[in-house]
């Protein structure tokens, strides 16, 4: 039975992909900031130059992250829905493996990727391999290694590859907490004059 | 994939044998073996197994459907129906104009299958398994025009809502409710005294297909056939909003059914056709929640409202969450005031009530404000303090809760005569407030009002508000959203539909 994989990578452009067997459709929109408006259309273009269905798709892959959080959710929901409505195979990649995978350096190396805040999501490779967990942090705090990045992901890589790149689960990579803090006490209310005269 | 089984796959069709049915009930391999005879076997395929397998026998006019198996994994994903949908297409073209089939009269679940597709019984053997059961023996006429419940204008609509910190998926058939499953982040948030948006996004990431399965499950409805997908397209926060728009978008692309992005607003005033049915025109509708306060003029659901007015600060559940924050108390401060305050006296303080003078009415007659009266609650609790004076959290609870429900009931009932209707409806989660009911069906009573308000489940953020809009909009002919549309935190009321 044929291989007909679905890839989706929003951890920084949007990228859709088709791979069926060895030949890939991969289709990328360079726009970080409308992620939700065009990826199921970009899907369902990628699919039609494929010359195939939904219906007929036998796995899906996703890119995990790290990436800004609103636009990789977007890719994340969509994956696991097409999954779970098609009842077929889902994997999670760690978007930087496959950018890691569209650099042809040798030896030791680093792909980074922007994490907007003056910071870098990134993990050391060595021939595609991954040796560091992802992290973000600013750019002075990266290893002295070549850097491959930042770019945009290619999805194609990620639809033929699937099988090769670890298994990064389906919760996206966020790197960082949420952005909130347990309020401190209520500011006073009253007039500061009031309080002076107290 | 469906597709045709031929003999060189028995062996599969056997492994799905054992694991549909008992011992007792399954088919031997001689049985299967023969069976490849007379009949015609389809079978559906995933990651190249086969996960359903059915055999169909056509003799003239008359298919007989012998058998079908669904592997327990794949069930509830519309694959049975799609897979029959298939094979009668094909006996159709046999030149059958009728399925008939026997079923276990305790097999309920597949009864069930049959009767949705459009099966009726027409007669029953008694005695007729090995196990004593009865068999039901079912028609189905290929000739009859598919009995699609669009046409029959009570469409089968999927909801799906992530606006703020709920993840909501409900179905129903026009309407009425056929499920209504919500997952909340609410505790996720207590220890920051309001929603985070982006652990709210994150929860609904993680929430949305387990609620999703949970509604299909509860409803006992496949994908296959649902007619529309409805999602909320705003207002809300847009981190949140856009994981439940990706999903609905990738649902609509996968079933191949129209998407309709709708407004959350107009969704907790839809949510009451589901108990008390159409809407009188014209209704009042008073929303009140943790994100807004409004006062609605309601025409048509699915395309003539009008917003009258409108918090201008705080929305009067963010301030009753203040309040509770001032006076040590809880998150979310709703509840916890309204407990409070059923010991206290509420003319104890006589706390300010906005956009109320004649001045203000001028320019705001159907207005709100609370931020003013946030701080003076805030004020009088401080100065107490250092006055030394005991606070009794009941009275303050008590005295803040009947400032806000005064202006709400007040405002609403100067609505409904501005409009020259006797329909009040009240939406939205603080309309589970004690003392906002009691004081609005008082002053209207008073006034010859009727007022509506759904059940408190429906009243709070879910899925089934945003399904009916869906299903009110596929009724009145509404053309669906492109799947290009995008989330709009800002969506003004009066757009019902992106």
């Amino acid at each position: 039975m044929k291989r007909l994989t679905l890839a989706i990578d929003t951890s920084a452009t949007v990228s859709a992909a088709v791979a069926v067997g060895g030949e890939v459709t991969a289709l990328n929109i360079p726009d970080t900031r409308a992620h939700v408006e065009q990826l199921v259309p970009l899907c369902q273009q990628a699919l039609a130059q494929a010359g195939i269905e939904f219906s007929e798709l036998t796995d899906v892959a996703v890119g995990v992250g790290p990436g800004p959080f609103t636009g990789l959710r977007v890719g994340v929901a969509a994956a696991r829905v097409i999954a779970e409505a098609l009842g077929i195979r889902i994997k999670g990649v760690c978007s930087l493996d496959v950018l890691a995978r569209q650099s042809n350096f040798d030896g030791e190396y680093v792909a980074v990727n922007d994490a907007r805040r003056k910071e870098l999501y990134w993990a050391r490779y060595q021939d595609g391999v991954r040796l560091s967990e992802p992290a973000v942090t600013a750019p002075e705090a990266i290893p002295p290694l070549p850097r491959f990045g930042p770019a945009d992901i290619d999805a194609g890589i990620l639809a033929l590859y699937v099988d090769e790149f670890p298994d990064a689960g389906l919760e996206p990579l966020y790197l960082r907490r949420p952005d909130a803090e347990v309020p401190s006490k209520p500011k006073s209310a009253l007039p500061v004059i009031r309080r002076r005269a107290r | 994939m469906i597709r045709q089984v031929s003999k060189t796959e028995l062996p599969d069709i056997l492994v799905l044998e054992a694991e549909c049915f008992p011992p007792g009930e399954q088919w031997s391999p001689t049985a299967w073996n023969d069976e490849f005879g007379p009949a015609t076997v389809f079978g559906q395929y995933a990651d190249g197994r086969l996960i359903a397998v059915a055999s169909i026998v056509v003799t003239a006019d008359v298919a007989d459907l012998r058998t079908i198996a669904v592997t327990a994994s794949a069930r509830h994903r519309g694959i049975a129906t799609a897979l029959l949908h298939h094979v009668f297409d094909w006996a159709a073209t046999q030149g059958a104009r009728r399925v008939l089939l026997e079923v276990d009269d305790h097999n309920i679940p597949a009864i069930k299958l049959y009767q949705k597709l459009g099966f009726a019984e027409i007669s029953l053997r008694h005695n007729y398994y090995p196990n004593h059961h009865d068999a039901l023996v079912m028609e189905y006429s290929l000739s009859q025009p598919s009995s699609s419940s669009a046409r029959e204008g009570n469409p089968l609509v999927l909801g799906i809502e992530s606006s703020c910190d709920e993840t909501g998926v409900g179905i129903v058939r026009g309407n009425e409710l056929l499920a209504n499953e919500v997952a909340s982040s609410v505790e996720l948030h207590v220890r920051f005294g309001g929603v985070v948006p982006e652990v709210a996004s994150r929860a609904h990431l993680q929430a949305i297909i387990p609620t999703l399965r949970r509604a299909l499950e509860t409803a006992d409805v496949d994908l296959t056939e649902l007619d529309a997908i409805a999602v909320t397209a705003g207002p809300g926060l847009m981190g949140a909003l856009v994981v439940g728009l990706s999903a609905a978008k990738a649902l609509a692309a996968v079933t191949n059914k129209p998407l309709y992005g709708v407004n959350h607003l107009v969704g907790h005033v839809a949510v009451d056709l589901l108990e008390h049915g159409p809407l009188p025109q014209p209704t009042a509708a008073l929303l009140v929640s943790g994100g807004h306060s409004s006062l609605l003029a309601v025409r048509d659901i699915t395309g003539d409202i009008t917003e009258l007015g409108a918090t201008i600060d705080d929305a009067a559940g963010e301030a009753y969450d203040k309040v509770a924050r001032l006076l040590g108390l809880a998150y979310p401060g709703g509840p916890v005031i309204d407990r409070e305050a059923q010991s206290g006296n509420p003319k104890a303080i006589r706390f300010p009530r906005g956009l109320t003078t004649p001045k203000d009415l001028e320019k705001h007659r159907f207005d709100y404000s609370f931020s003013g009266l946030k701080t003076a609650v805030a004020r009088w609790v401080e100065t107490a303090r250092l006055e030394g004076r005991e606070i009794s959290i009941p009275d303050v609870a008590a005295s803040f809760q009947e400032a806000v429900c005064d202006v709400l009931t007040a405002k609403a009932i100067d609505a409904c005569e501005y409009l020259g209707t006797e329909h009040l409806l009240m939406g939205g989660g603080v309309a589970a407030n004690s003392r906002l009911r009691a004081l609005l069906e008082e002053r209207a009573r008073a006034n010859g009002i009727t007022v509506r308000r759904p059940r408190p489940a429906l009243c709070t953020d879910n899925g089934a508000m945003i399904a009916v809009l869906g299903a009110a909009c596929v009724s009145a002919g509404r053309p669906p959203s492109t799947l290009d549309i995008g989330a709009n935190p800002g969506l003004a009321v009066q757009q019902v539909l992106v």
